[in-house]
């Protein structure tokens, strides 16, 4: 039987109504955030992100072969799935949002689309920091448990790598989200063109490539420099860089957010 | 009485498609209804009063201030969109959790709160814990509603709310306008349920083909419409000796006699100077009249009229 209608206290007209601060629209986020991971639907995914690559790594680096072992995780986890959870999850940041039709509500709140889009950015980093690194932590399980010797030194540098690299990637993505539907592809081209092409090139243009970066600081670990010669010189600049690659992008993602219209026919379509 | 919004000269285009096309209009506060068929330009409206939207050209104004991009302003302004669009995976409870801390609710005030309103919108509460992707449309409205309320908001703009409700949801909703209403908050409603928007608002606006054809309180309205026939429909003793007294008369646009119910139903030009006559033609015919009813002053009618 439904409840008695309760009528509404009015609030005294004298009292000042109140914009909400970023905190309290970070942890508001967070539970609309939480609340759509923790569904029946998404544990498989969610199981499936945190152990399939566990799983494929124990499968496919046999006992002491550190050689496997650091092309897995240089090529395959690095170069490849970090980037793709970063595109698929960021890409997805405001898109989700705008397909499912509940961006309105969020729009029209008392919050600037500057939080907004910040809040969910913050939460969708915090959330993949947190898979992604126990990802990272399995894989030097496996690395352990394969008797890969250098384990130890791969697991800090690999840690540190995706603390900075995962942001970078991430920021990317959500613009590309919010700039077309179709972020996957441009995710796409953007990898060739940026991160394989650009971040070849011997030049300073490389200085754009966030794999570039994360070669970089992968090379803080003996194994990974001497197994692909690369150098560690320049790590800090390589951090700034990420974390400056990071805000450029963020901040340009922002000024669409805030500059965008989500209503109507044309603007859904975009 | 001062506007609460305030459009001058607004125009609204998706590329080369109209939304709402230089119009000029006044909100006052009370109930407000925003009537028009599909694609009149009714939600652009709402969507450029709520900021989510740009004019392309003109002027808006909500409580004196321009509402694209304007959180300040968001404080004052209560916004259910139209359709069933909640965020799925969380529950009622949750979602308003989320909401009310968006909307600048401290920790401590939020509970309560969110009690109040869905007792408020009668959702029933077992729901409330439950994931809103499990909820019919009707409880989708009523949660949608609530979210719009938990602020307590000066302003209160509902695209369609009565959509998916049953007859009983409607007329509490109504009702729960209606309470909101007095208490001093404004109210802006936009349903193609007519019958329903006419008990609830005083004022209107009427849209069609992004234009605002009408606006104001049902009567003036009316007023404001040259050529206005209406009609009317008498139950009397004899209806045939009083249509041939008005059609003698020349006040008769047309009539239709119903000799077993005893009805005429007629139309007149000009009623301002029919109805100056009206008692006296009355008289004059002799007949015992035993019912009179205007048939042209209800919403639909009106609507139709200045959407002819």
């Amino acid at each position: 039987m439904n409840p008695e209608p309760a009528t509404l206290p009015v609030r005294d007209a004298s009292e000042p109504k109140r914009c909400p601060g970023f905190a309290a629209s970070v942890g508001a986020l967070w539970t609309l955030f939480w609340g759509a991971l923790c569904t029946g639907r998404r544990v498989p995914w969610l199981l499936a992100l945190l152990f399939l690559q566990p799983v494929f790594a124990w499968f496919s680096i046999p006992d002491q072969r550190e050689g496997a072992l650091l092309e897995w995780t240089a090529n395959l986890y690095l170069g490849l799935m970090i980037p793709i959870y970063c595109l698929m999850t960021g890409g997805g940041l405001i898109r989700d949002e705008t397909q499912a039709g509940t961006l309105g509500y969020l729009l029209t709140r008392p919050v600037s689309r500057a939080r907004i889009f910040l809040g969910k950015y913050l939460c969708q980093l915090f959330w993949g920091e947190i898979i992604l690194g126990a990802n990272s932590l399995f894989l030097v399980v496996v690395a352990y448990v394969r008797g890969v010797e250098s384990w130890l030194s791969i697991a800090p540098v690999l840690l540190l790598t995706q603390l900075f690299v995962v942001p970078a990637f991430l920021a990317i993505s959500a613009l590309l989200g919010l700039i077309s539907r179709r972020y996957v592809v441009l995710g796409v081209v953007y990898g060739f063109l940026v991160e394989v092409g650009i971040g070849q090139i011997p030049t300073n243009i490389n200085v754009l490539s966030v794999s570039r970066h994360a070669r970089t600081l992968m090379a803080n670990s003996t194994a990974f420099a001497d197994r692909f010669g690369w150098e560690a010189e320049g790590t800090l600049w390589s951090v700034a860089s990420l974390l400056i690659i990071t805000a450029v992008f963020l901040v340009l993602g922002t000024i669409w957010f805030t500059l965008r219209e989500f209503s109507g026919p044309e603007e859904e379509k975009k | 009485m001062s506007a609460i919004i305030e459009g001058k000269e607004l125009s609204r285009w998706y590329g080369m498609v109209m939304g709402l096309n230089h119009i000029s209009f006044e909100v006052r506060p009370g109930l407000t209804g925003l009537v028009g068929p599909n694609g009149a330009g009714k939600s652009t409206l709402i969507n450029l009063v709520t900021g989510q939207l740009r004019p392309s050209s003109g002027d808006l104004r909500v409580f004196g201030e321009v509402p694209w991009n304007n959180p300040r302003l968001l404080r004052r302004l209560g916004f259910c969109p139209e359709g069933e669009a909640v965020h799925q995976d969380v529950t009622a409870r949750d979602w308003l959790k989320a909401m009310g801390r968006l909307t600048g609710l401290a920790g401590d005030a939020i509970r309560p709160r969110i009690a109040e309103v869905l007792q408020r919108v009668r959702l029933p509460r077992e729901a409330w814990d439950r994931r809103m992707g499990q909820f019919s449309k009707g409880m989708r409205q009523r949660v949608k509603l609530a979210q719009s309320l938990l602020h307590d908001p000066d302003l209160l703009i509902l695209d369609e709310p009565m959509n998916g409700l049953d007859p009983m949801g409607r007329q509490e909703v109504a009702q729960i306008l209606r309470e909101l209403a007095r208490s001093g908050k404004s109210i802006l409603i936009s349903s193609h349920i007519l019958a329903e928007l006419e008990a609830l608002a005083r004022d209107f606006l009427i849209l069609n083909w992004g234009k605002i054809l009408a606006s104001g309180t049902r009567q003036e309205i009316r007023a404001d419409l040259s050529q206005w026939s209406e009609q009317l429909l008498v139950r009397c003793d004899d209806p045939q000796r009083l249509a041939r007294h008005l059609f003698d008369a020349g006040v008769l646009l047309g009539f239709d006699l119903d000799l077993d119910e005893k009805l005429l139903r007629f139309r007149v030009q000009d009623p301002p100077a029919f109805y100056d006559r009206w008692l006296g033609l009355l008289l004059e015919s002799g007949t015992t009249i035993h019912e009179i009813r205007s048939e042209s002053r209800s919403l639909r009618q009106i609507f139709e009229r200045v959407t002819a």
